[in-house]
């Protein structure tokens, strides 16, 4: 029963890891991306070009919504919240262009296609800049990738860990029953008849200590999922925590079997070669 | 049954346990093996049972040498062979039954065969209604009772005895033997390893005796 607990706790540390990445993931998704893109037109652009362009924009399937912010408009707003009014007027002449803000339509709301959206943007006649602030999202992506490769690393690390917990329990079990092992042996039973039931402990370590790591993150998200929601109220998102899928919990399951089999298997096959050597 | 061709065995550092013996028991024949302790008794049953290799000879058991078959095959050889020992070998932790049934279980028998078997064979040592009892609360010739028991229970051609008596007084060393005589009256080929030479003697039959590894007499 020990022996399950600790699998269980250590499988528990990648595999909540894990499950942890995809909720960012899938949070990132979420992410409303504030990503109203910003087209900037270049000076020469008249407000009937401008207003051309914004209409043949709307009518893109890839965009949800074009607004035409007019040069006018943009520096009576600048005028009055910026608090350089005075200096504004002495201009004489408006230095700012037509600016087009872009929502993207809703399919849009990846990374990868808003980037393929921006460099399209960027092929038009009478754009000047295209912006749009997407680093932060990359930066995001990339730390998550990043975090994945690590996952996968203690994942193997963690994975012998088991193998050496199974190996080390069985060891245990076989010195415990070395007379019964030689008694067998001596009345003719073959290395799988003695094998058989020290390989059943190991599935069975595998399979509960599997079962228990999926119970101990899920258990972990529940507690965890109440105040990540009110957190996320506090930025009008929706936004919860997802459990474990029911496909990832089998195949660590599977996994801590394979694991608890392989390490007894080891054991007790070579226990059994120096008995016979 | 038996055939032992120039076996010699040579331990790990030099010392010669066995040298270039050769006998051979014929089916159904009943033999003892004496000697002093070191004289290579317990070697040679290891030899026959496979626990050990030898290093030269074969050891040919129903037509079969043993010596040199794969690992694999070595716990069907020892199928062939019901083996007793001073120690008994129990598993205290089992049932009378649950020890004699030992070697059906691993044999592969079903429940009603391996019932049916195990209730004869404890008949025939006179345990018969002890099957329910850990071998713990029972006698020493019990014991050694229950060891026959799980030795016969699968019918093997050979039964092969490390000193059986050893512990015993002379009165359960003779029961012992009688129930000796009885499985080789119905065929079975019997090695019994001893050093009451008295016993032996008594007993009338053929007699193996090894001294510091050599197979010194062989009266018939």
């Amino acid at each position: 029963m020990m022996t399950v607990a600790v699998i269980a706790i250590t499988l528990s540390l990648p595999s909540g890891l894990l499950v942890s990445i995809n909720n960012l993931h899938s949070l990132s998704g979420q992410i409303d991306l504030n990503n109203n893109i910003s087209l900037f037109l270049k000076n020469n652009v008249t407000l009937g070009e401008a207003d051309a362009l914004a209409e043949s924009l709307q009518a893109d399937s890839k965009i949800h919504h074009a607004l035409l912010i007019n040069k006018q408009q943009a520096l009576d707003e600048f005028r009055q919240y910026s608090g350089f009014g005075s200096a504004i007027s002495s201009l004489g002449k408006n230095p700012l262009p037509h600016v087009i803000q872009i929502t993207p339509s809703e399919t849009f709301n990846n990374p990868m296609a808003l980037e393929s959206l921006v460099n399209e943007l960027k092929q038009r006649q009478n754009i000047q800049l295209v912006q749009m602030d997407m680093g932060w999202l990359e930066r995001l992506n990339g730390i998550l990738s990043i975090a994945q490769r690590g996952v996968s690393l203690i994942t193997i690390l963690l994975g012998f860990a088991v193998l050496l917990i199974v190996s080390n329990t069985i060891r245990l079990e076989l010195q415990n029953r070395r007379d019964e092992i030689d008694i067998t042996r001596l009345v003719g039973a073959t290395r799988s008849f003695i094998m058989r039931p020290f390989i059943y402990s190991g599935f069975w370590y595998g399979l509960l200590g599997g079962i228990f790591a999926c119970l101990l993150v899920n258990l972990s998200v529940l507690l965890i999922d109440g105040p990540t929601s009110s957190l996320a109220s506090l930025y009008n998102s929706s936004f919860s925590l997802q459990l474990m899928p029911l496909s990832h919990a089998l195949l660590w399951i599977l996994f801590s079997i394979l694991l608890g089999i392989v390490g007894s298997w080891v054991v007790v096959s070579r226990y059994l070669s120096e008995l016979e050597s | 049954m038996l055939q032992l061709l120039n076996v010699s065995k040579r331990y790990h550092g030099g010392a010669d346990a066995l040298k270039n013996v050769s006998f051979e028991l014929q089916n159904g024949e009943m033999a003892f093996l004496t000697g002093h302790s070191g004289a290579g008794k317990s070697t040679l049953l290891k030899l026959i049972a496979v626990l050990e290799r030898s290093t030269q000879g074969q050891v040919m058991l129903d037509n079969q040498n043993i010596g040199r078959i794969s690992q694999r095959l070595v716990p069907y050889a020892r199928r062939k062979i019901g083996m007793i020992f001073q120690d008994h070998r129990l598993l205290h932790d089992h049932t009378v039954f649950d020890n004699v049934a030992l070697p059906l279980i691993i044999a592969g028998f079903d429940r009603h065969e391996i019932k049916r078997r195990v209730r004869a064979s404890l008949d025939k040592v006179g345990l018969l209604g002890k099957e329910q009892r850990y071998p713990i609360t029972l006698s020493g010739g019990e014991q050694q009772r229950i060891g026959i028991a799980r030795a016969v229970v699968n019918r093997p051609p050979m039964i092969l005895a490390d000193e059986p008596t050893g512990n015993l007084d002379p009165e359960l060393s003779a029961e012992i033997m009688g129930l000796f005589e009885q499985f080789n009256q119905v065929g079975v080929t019997v090695l019994i390893a001893s050093h009451d030479i008295s016993l032996i003697q008594r007993m009338g039959y053929r007699t193996l005796e090894l001294s510091q590894g050599e197979l010194v007499n062989n009266r018939g």
